[in-house]
């Protein structure tokens, strides 16, 4: 500062012209300052204008990344086309096998209605002094599944098993089934028709197909067309819950699991 | 353990099954061959600390023939095609059957075996082998020559593509 009657030095002067110029900026570099070093006062700032981007972002998004977006899902549904069909059949499995089930049971009960007015039906009753439904029970006991398999579709290779007896190697089992199951779709080439049942004695092998792998379950005794819906639910519900993934055969743990799952759904259960 | 499918195929007559029942203990019978054309085993071997099971579906009938279904071939890690080093005709169909192997499963290891090795003569085996690639093995089903070391090359190799999966 340069007081009257003072020879005033040339720094101190220059020094003084500098703040008079620059005391502007100062002071709104100074504000500045403040509000990046105090976060409530930056974020009022800065907030409107993220938010105002994201909006944009927002409505523009689906123009402007279309594209993008259609060929990463693209990609992503061709990398992963196993595991969606594993995740989609079971599930159209079941409304199928529900649409169907709704059908014959109405057909079911049209026909049990005729029989029971039916000369025939009041005189096997009268004679046999049992019940139809008596005999059907009668007929279930014992039913049981023994062995159930969870085989890979082609390969004929296990991805897991349970059974309620020793048998023979599981692997040896899958492999061969998976052979007659293949021999018998290409020796009688009906279409995309399967391979359901295959039949022994009182020994039943019930085949459920799925995508990427078949289920297998060997039951001992007589199976009635109601029973047999039953099972078949049962594995459709079994591939729901448990094999409705990305499937590698290599895990080890993934082999314990469905042991376990199998030995409980299939082979710990009793029919109803 | 891992398991892999194993397909071995090859021309009538070439000792496919005289292989197979060297390496393996039968558990099914043969008739199944004649049968539904197929006859499934195993042979677990050790590669390395890791255990591979090798299931084995020895194919009755030609790879060209229609007869043989299709699906056979289906889900095969591997494929042991064998011709007759006593027949060389049983050669004739080879590149065909093989370029069909590999259009039906891409991707696949094939292993080409000359079995019969004890009947020809050393001058017979020089002469063969100046003529195919350097990778085809020759084996002994009856001394049993090379047919366990084909089955030990053939887990190893596996468990190589696997750990490079």
């Amino acid at each position: 500062m340069v007081h009257p009657g003072q020879i005033p030095n040339e720094q101190a002067l220059l020094e003084e012209v500098r703040d008079i110029l620059l005391r502007k900026d100062r002071e709104t570099l100074q504000r500045l300052e403040d509000i990046l070093d105090q976060r409530g006062q930056l974020a009022e700032r800065v907030v409107p204008i993220i938010e105002e981007q994201l909006e944009h972002f927002k409505e523009h998004f689906p123009v402007a990344y279309r594209h993008t977006v259609e060929r990463l899902i693209e990609r992503k549904l061709k990398e992963s086309q196993e595991e969606l069909l594993n995740l989609i059949y079971p599930i159209l499995g079941k409304m199928i096998r529900k649409y169907i089930a709704q059908q014959l049971q109405a057909l079911r009960e049209s026909v049990e209605v005729q029989i029971k007015q039916s000369f025939l039906g009041r005189l096997r009753a009268r004679l046999s002094g049992v019940r139809e439904s008596d005999i059907i029970i009668s007929q279930a006991a014992g039913l049981r599944v023994e062995e159930a398999y969870v085989i890979g579709q082609h390969s004929g290779l296990l991805l897991g098993s349970a059974s309620l007896h020793p048998t023979i190697d599981k692997e040896l089992i899958a492999g061969m089934l998976t052979a007659i199951k293949s021999f018998v779709i290409d020796a009688f080439q009906r279409g995309d028709a399967e391979l359901e049942m295959i039949n022994y004695g009182n020994y039943q092998i019930l085949i459920q197909d799925f995508y990427t792998y078949y289920i297998a379950l060997a039951v001992n005794g007589a199976l009635t067309a109601g029973e047999k819906e039953e099972l078949s639910e049962q594995m459709f519900n079994f591939a729901d819950r448990e094999l409705a993934r990305k499937i590698d055969p290599d895990d080890p743990a993934f082999h314990l699991h469905l042991q376990e799952k199998l030995r409980l759904y299939f082979i710990e259960k009793t029919l109803a | 353990m891992i398991s892999r499918k194993v397909l071995i195929t090859g021309s009538f007559a070439v000792g496919k099954t005289s292989l197979f029942n060297r390496f393996i203990h039968n558990t099914f019978s043969e008739r199944y061959l004649t049968t539904i054309g197929v006859k499934v085993d195993k042979k677990e071997v050790a590669i390395n600390g890791q255990d591979v099971s090798l299931v084995l579906w020895d194919i009755a009938g030609e790879v060209s023939q229609e007869k043989v279904p299709r699906t056979y071939f289906l889900g095969a890690s591997a494929v042991v095609y064998v011709f007759d080093l006593s027949r060389p005709n049983t050669l004739k169909n080879m590149e065909a059957d093989l370029k069909l192997i590999q259009k039906t499963l891409p991707g696949c290891l094939i292993k080409v075996i000359g079995n019969k090795k004890d009947l020809v003569s050393e001058e017979e085996l020089i002469i063969m082998k100046r003529q195919i690639p350097e990778t085809y093995l020759f084996t002994s089903a009856k001394t049993g020559e090379n047919v366990e070391g084909l089955f030990l090359s053939l887990g190893a190799q596996l468990v190589e593509k696997k750990d490079l999966d």
